[in-house]
């Protein structure tokens, strides 16, 4: 058993075309950790990969899910979501869950906010969602984190021009970048920014020409 | 008569689906028979065919369906309801496809 240690900037699709290239250098996923993903060797490119978001079912309607996968002959793993959270103790902000599952404060749901799905190679590329509908649906919920990191970013990029006023309580004054030369950070938060921002044109756009699409086919 | 919007079209998943579930049958039997009768033209994706399986039952087309074989394969069959609403979509599609193929034999001479 081997095992690697990745971080992606996309968490659904870098995390998708990474396995699936694993699977094409002879490796499955066996498991993921807190920090690392173990793989074992399989034959080559014998499975397939795809990733569900599921945070926003509730625990019985996920398992009722995972029992259907089951059926369907498809292996599943649950993994936590890894971009776009704050954690803080037990309690884990979503935000790009539903407005019910934006705080995920039980063990039940807060490591189940993906499912990677696996299952044997047929020579066909391995879909979660098939219909124009549901693609749509997708592509919004993966839209979602991006959002999220656009105004997290953006806050910090403003925060860090010390253009607007910091933040004051009574008892202390809570600066976020004191003493620090404040041009590096804004050079780095606005390069950042605008990376998303092109990401998330990209989704806009995809999701636009899904909606023209669904207009004259199912 | 049935309300308007409840024989409006089906969606090609929906028709198929119904289709599969005429004898007992689970999602991955569902999945097998619809890519074998479309010689694998439309291949369902687990979180379309499972959602639409959903769908189905919340409408009442179709209805959990037991069998004492120890599989403990989660089964469905298709409702008289959705027998109906099968035979309008079929009356429909023959509708539709004899306009089409008038038009299509006489050569595309429609403003003649």
């Amino acid at each position: 058993m081997i095992r690697k240690f990745k971080f992606f900037f996309r968490p659904i699709l870098g995390l998708t075309k990474w396995l699936n290239e694993m699977s094409d250098e002879s490796y499955r996923l066996v498991k993921i950790g807190n920090t690392f993903y173990y793989f074992e060797e399989c034959e080559k490119g014998k499975f397939r990969y795809a990733i569900d978001y599921v945070a926003n079912k509730s625990y019985s309607s996920l398992k009722d899910y995972e029992d259907f996968l089951k059926e369907s002959n498809i292996r599943y793993i649950e993994k936590a979501g890894s971009i776009g959270k704050v954690s803080l103790g037990n309690v884990r902000y979503r935000p790009y869950a539903d407005s019910r599952a934006k705080i995920a404060t039980t063990d039940g749901m807060i490591k189940r906010e993906f499912l990677i799905l696996e299952k044997e190679n047929d020579g066909k590329p391995f879909e979660i969602y098939t219909n124009i509908e549901d693609k749509i649906k997708t592509l919004k919920v993966m839209r979602k984190p991006t959002i999220a990191m656009i105004i997290f970013v953006g806050l910090m990029f403003l925060f860090s021009t010390g253009l607007i006023p910091q933040y004051q309580w009574t008892l202390y004054k809570f600066e976020l970048f004191p003493k620090v030369n404040k041009i590096p950070l804004m050079i780095i938060f606005g390069v950042v920014e605008v990376l998303l921002a092109v990401n998330l044109i990209r989704y806009n756009m995809e999701i636009n020409r899904l909606k023209r699409e669904s207009e004259i086919r199912e | 008569m049935k309300k308007k919007q409840d024989i409006a079209p089906l969606t090609e998943t929906a028709l198929l689906i119904l289709l599969a579930m005429y004898k007992p049958n689970h999602g991955y039997g569902v999945m097998q028979f619809v890519e074998k009768k479309t010689k694998g033209r439309v291949v369902f994706g687990p979180g379309t065919l499972y959602g639409a399986i959903n769908n189905l039952h919340k409408k009442g087309w179709i209805s959990p369906f037991r069998m004492d074989n120890g599989d403990r394969k989660k089964e469905y069959m298709i409702t008289d309801e959705g027998k109906i609403q099968v035979e309008s979509e079929l009356n429909r599609l023959k509708e539709v496809y004899e306009i089409g193929i008038d038009i299509v034999e006489e050569g595309g001479k429609v403003n003649d």
